[in-house]
């Protein structure tokens, strides 16, 4: 649950009218309002005119009679015109103030609750003043990896000068991922055959465009089309995929029904398929699947609310704090994000070993740094007592260990 | 509602967000304002039209009754009109609401990844966040073209005509142009290019115009500082006539709060041209007259009471009076003001990092008139991102020893000891270098820790699929049970494998 959207939607929702279909601002209102006194002008004009007809054909000595019809008939005239207006002036007046309220209720129950954070404070650490030419080159990178496939262009060199052109980004990165674009571009037009031809037979890659080839032919509804694909194209040693995913399509095939959705259906498969496919692509060209840029950024979100956190905390205890070393606070990353380099905490001093305090093993093998080492050894002056077992340790026995991450 | 990657909450993420919604319901306010407006302006108007009707028909003749016709008709007209100015401003009403509403959208998004799990849709949620946050970089940062490259619909008609940028670009291409108020955005780059790049204050001094009302209920210096940047330039220029005339017209109104700026800059025009005469020999344009400087530095503040009185203050005497300076007099000037300290504030006034200076002031405001951060967001992310990543080991060339195989070398530096540490890539690195490390209070190591005799500790696991690989792929030629170092390249059995406790 979340309370604020929920509560943002709904004073959100009250800007329209209730129940509007297309949704109309309630702003509409004034507007319509406004359109019917101007029906209704019209027609009394048209009263008005054929009023003043009626007159003009009269002669001066027409009975007393007349006259008082044309009297009356006027008097009525009058009497709407006034009564149109009065009603327009008030009704928009109204119309007007209850908008009013409902965007000053908008933001007093909805937005003043979002006013928390002021990001420039949280920007404590300024990157350094020379970063900007290494920042836009981490930009063209990502969008070389990520924007390739959304291109007008699809000629090699088009798409280089393109990037080039536009975006500044050097043929250099840019060339890295022109194939892995042009394939992306063909399975979003729905051709996946150069992916196909790219991709490695019995490759998971290879199953799903498999599955969207069939999903398209069964969109186009040629049911023998279909059916031979189905049952002759399937790629080997993927028996337990067709029970999942071919199965049904068959199913459905053979008893004449729609797939439900097909279009909502073929769009998730294809995402998948190009999610799949520059997974593969990024490997085989020993490039990062995701970009640097795109792994920093989601740690930095990540860690804001540990930052806000410990902000309050250190706010509300009235402590003053430097992260020029090391932030002061612990943040929990995803496991993706954390196998990047072997972590090691000294159990005794619980800070991490580095080059300059790095860890030992002891004899019983377990690990300790050098500092600790040096304080339990007094500085290797006498043999100690492992603080995790009851071996015993002097310093010539251990031995420099290195944590190295494959 | 638990997080997945231990990212925020919904409801954090709209607290980081909540720009998105503070805009476009600022400009909802302008816009309701501007109907209210319109409003109060038709009601009066049709108010007295109706009266005036009432009146003709109420007179009881055919002749006040045509009157009353074309009455009748002007008012019909003046609603049609009023009408289509309405039509106008719903439409802008109906735009703006739909900015909201995508918006929500996009966090109910979130929302829905979050509750269904979906690791997946929340990487592609995040990977959308970026990119937005990459075009908002973009477009504040970079060149802001006119429109000639791009296709129209790329374009982006900003007051003074059709642009396009690269961010506003790439927004599109990736379909979030709903995601960002990148009008705002580019609407202020193009100010801070004419600035820093063209050196032209036109365009500030318009938004200046048009925001008075903020400026003043800020307290803003902004505009003062263009004018001074305006007067200074002109005097740069040699063009003192038009300076004067400006300093008379948009700086003497600030006499009140920036005094003795005043007076630096009627010294200015003295000094600037004594400078000018130094250098060449050329006639003084012979509407200046040097005596013009005030002297009276230790005096407090006159009694001006006129503008007229401030005028004579700050510029002695009437200018174009006399046709001859003597050069001494000039001479003597310079070299009174050689030995004060006011020339490094003149020369402050004269320096070129002024425009970045205005620049810093104009952003400023102009960030918080919409409630937007004045440092990108982008930067922020990446500068805690780049910390919270930062392990000890990070930066550390890793140092290897050569084996008489090269193949074997170039296999295990790239492929297997290679990091995609994002900190360490080549962009990031350097980078990196002065940012704080992240801050751990638990090991991160890897499963079946083993020690080889030369004190590496690897993964079992790994180091034993490692030697299957290099045997099948011919890189080395390994017995069974045997491993190799890929940091000493040497081959070890699995007997010297020394299972480690890190605890
Ligand atoms: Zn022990
Ligand atoms: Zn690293």
């Amino acid at each position: 649950m979340s309370v604020l959207l929920n509560t943002l939607q709904q004073e959100f929702d009250k800007l329209y009218t209730e129940n509007s279909t297309p949704r109309e601002p309630i702003i509409k209102k004034c507007h319509d309002e406004t359109s019917s006194l101007k029906t209704h002008l019209k027609k009394l004009k048209a009263h008005l005119s054929k009023q003043i007809e009626e007159q003009e054909v009269l002669s001066d000595d027409c009975p007393e009679e007349e006259k008082k019809k044309i009297i009356r008939k006027r008097g009525v005239i009058l009497e709407k015109l006034n009564k149109s207006h009065k009603h327009w002036d008030h009704s928009i007046k109204k119309q007007i103030k209850h908008i009013s309220q409902q965007h000053v209720k908008f933001n007093k129950v909805a937005l003043t609750k979002l006013y928390e954070f002021d990001l420039d404070k949280v920007y404590v650490n300024k990157l350094p003043s020379n970063s900007k030419k290494l920042v836009d080159d981490a930009i063209s990178f990502h969008i070389s990896r990520y924007n390739m496939g959304n291109l007008s262009a699809t000629n090699e060199s088009d798409m280089i000068r393109y990037l080039r052109d536009v975006y500044g980004i050097s043929p250099e990165t840019s060339s890295k991922f022109v194939q892995m674009g042009q394939i992306v571009q063909d399975i979003k037009k729905g051709d996946s055959s150069s992916c196909q031809e790219w991709c490695e037979p019995g490759s998971p890659l290879n199953f799903e465009l498999y599955v969207l080839k069939s999903l398209q032919l069964f969109k186009k509804g040629d049911t023998l089309v279909t059916y031979n694909h189905l049952t002759r194209k399937l790629p080997a040693s993927s028996f337990i995929q067709v029970t999942t995913q071919v199965s049904p399509i068959l199913t459905q095939l053979v008893l004449g029904e729609k797939v439900h959705d097909i279009n909502a259906a073929i769009h998730l498969q294809l995402e998948k398929c190009i999610s799949l496919f520059t997974k593969e692509y990024c490997l085989k060209n020993n490039l990062p699947f995701e970009s640097p840029l795109f792994l920093i950024v989601l740690s930095g979100i990540i860690s804001f609310q540990f930052y806000i956190k410990y902000t309050t905390i250190r706010a509300a205890s009235h402590v003053d704090w430097t992260t020029k070393d090391e932030l002061p606070f612990d943040v929990q990353l995803p496991e993706f994000l954390c196998h990047f380099h072997p972590i090691f905490i000294c159990p005794v001093l619980k800070e991490e070993t580095t080059e300059e305090n790095p860890p030992y093993s002891l004899p019983c093998h377990h690990i300790l740094s050098k500092k600790s080492l040096d304080r339990l050894s007094k500085n290797g002056t006498t043999t100690f007592k492992c603080p995790y077992c009851p071996v015993n340790a002097s310093m010539s026995k251990t031995m420099r260990v290195k944590f190295i991450m494959l | 509602m638990g997080s997945l990657i231990h990212e925020p909450s919904t409801d954090f993420h709209l607290k980081l967000n909540e720009q998105l919604f503070h805009i476009p319901h600022e400009l909802l306010r302008k816009n309701v304002r501007q109907v209210h407006k319109l409003i109060e302006r038709e009601s009066s108007t049709l108010q007295s039209l109706f009266s005036e009707l009432n009146v003709s028909l109420q007179a009881n003749s055919l002749d006040q009754d045509k009157l009353a016709l074309n009455k009748l008709n002007e008012i019909i007209r003046k609603v049609d009109l009023f009408e289509r100015k309405l039509t106008k401003r719903v439409d802008e009403e109906l735009r703006l609401l739909e900015r909201i509403d995508s918006r929500l959208k996009f966090f109910h998004g979130l929302q829905n990844a979050k509750e269904s799990q979906d690791v997946s849709k929340l990487t592609d949620w995040y990977q959308k966040y970026t990119n937005v946050l990459i075009a908002d970089y973009l477009i504040r940062n970079d060149q802001v073209h006119l429109n000639s490259l791009q296709d129209d619909e790329d374009s982006v008609t900003l007051q003074d005509g059709k642009m396009w940028n690269p961010g506003v670009t790439y927004l599109k291409q990736q379909q979030l142009e709903s995601l960002l108020d990148y009008d705002i955005l580019l609407a202020a780059n193009r100010i801070s290019k004419s600035l820093t790049v063209d050196h032209n204050l036109e365009p500030l001094l318009h938004w200046i115009g048009e925001n008075k009302v903020f400026l003043k209920k800020n307290r803003s210096f902004l505009e003062f500082e263009a004018r001074l940047q305006d007067y200074v330039e002109l005097l740069k220029a040699g063009d003192y006539k038009s300076a004067i005339g400006r300093f008379q017209k948009f700086l003497l109104p600030f006499v009140e709060s920036n005094y003795s700026d005043l007076k630096l800059a009627s010294g200015l025009l003295v000094f600037i041209n004594s400078c000018r005469q130094e250098e060449s020999k050329l006639q003084v344009n012979d509407s200046i007259d040097p005596q013009i400087i005030t002297n009276d530095e230790n005096n407090t503040e006159p009694n001006l009471r006129s503008k007229d009185d401030i005028y004579e203050h700050f510029f002695r005497k009437k200018v174009a009076k006399r046709t001859s300076t003597p050069p001494t007099v000039n001479k003597v000037i310079f070299k009174q003001y050689n030995k004060n300290a006011d020339l490094a504030r003149y020369t402050d006034l004269l320096d070129q990092k002024r425009w970045s200076t205005l620049n810093e002031l104009f952003s400023k405001e102009y960030y918080s008139m919409y409630g937007i951060s004045h440092k990108e967001p982008l930067l922020m992310y990446l500068s805690l991102g780049i910390s919270t990543l930062k392990t000890k080991e990070c930066l550390h060339r890793k140092e290897f020893v050569s084996s008489d195989n090269p193949k074997l070398d170039e296999y295990l530096q790239k492929d297997v000891l290679g990091t995609t540490c994002p900190v360490c890539s080549e962009e990031f690195a350097p980078i990196a270098k002065d940012l704080p490390y992240a801050h751990h209070i638990q090991s991160k190591l890897f499963e079946n820790p083993v020690m080889l005799p030369n004190g590496n500790i690897y993964d079992a696991k790994k180091l034993k699929a490692l030697a299957l690989n290099l045997n099948r792929s011919n890189l080395a030629d390994l017995q069974e049970f045997e491993v190799v170092d890929p940091i000493d390249k040497k081959k070890y059995p699995e007997t010297d494998f020394i299972k480690m406790y890190p605890t």
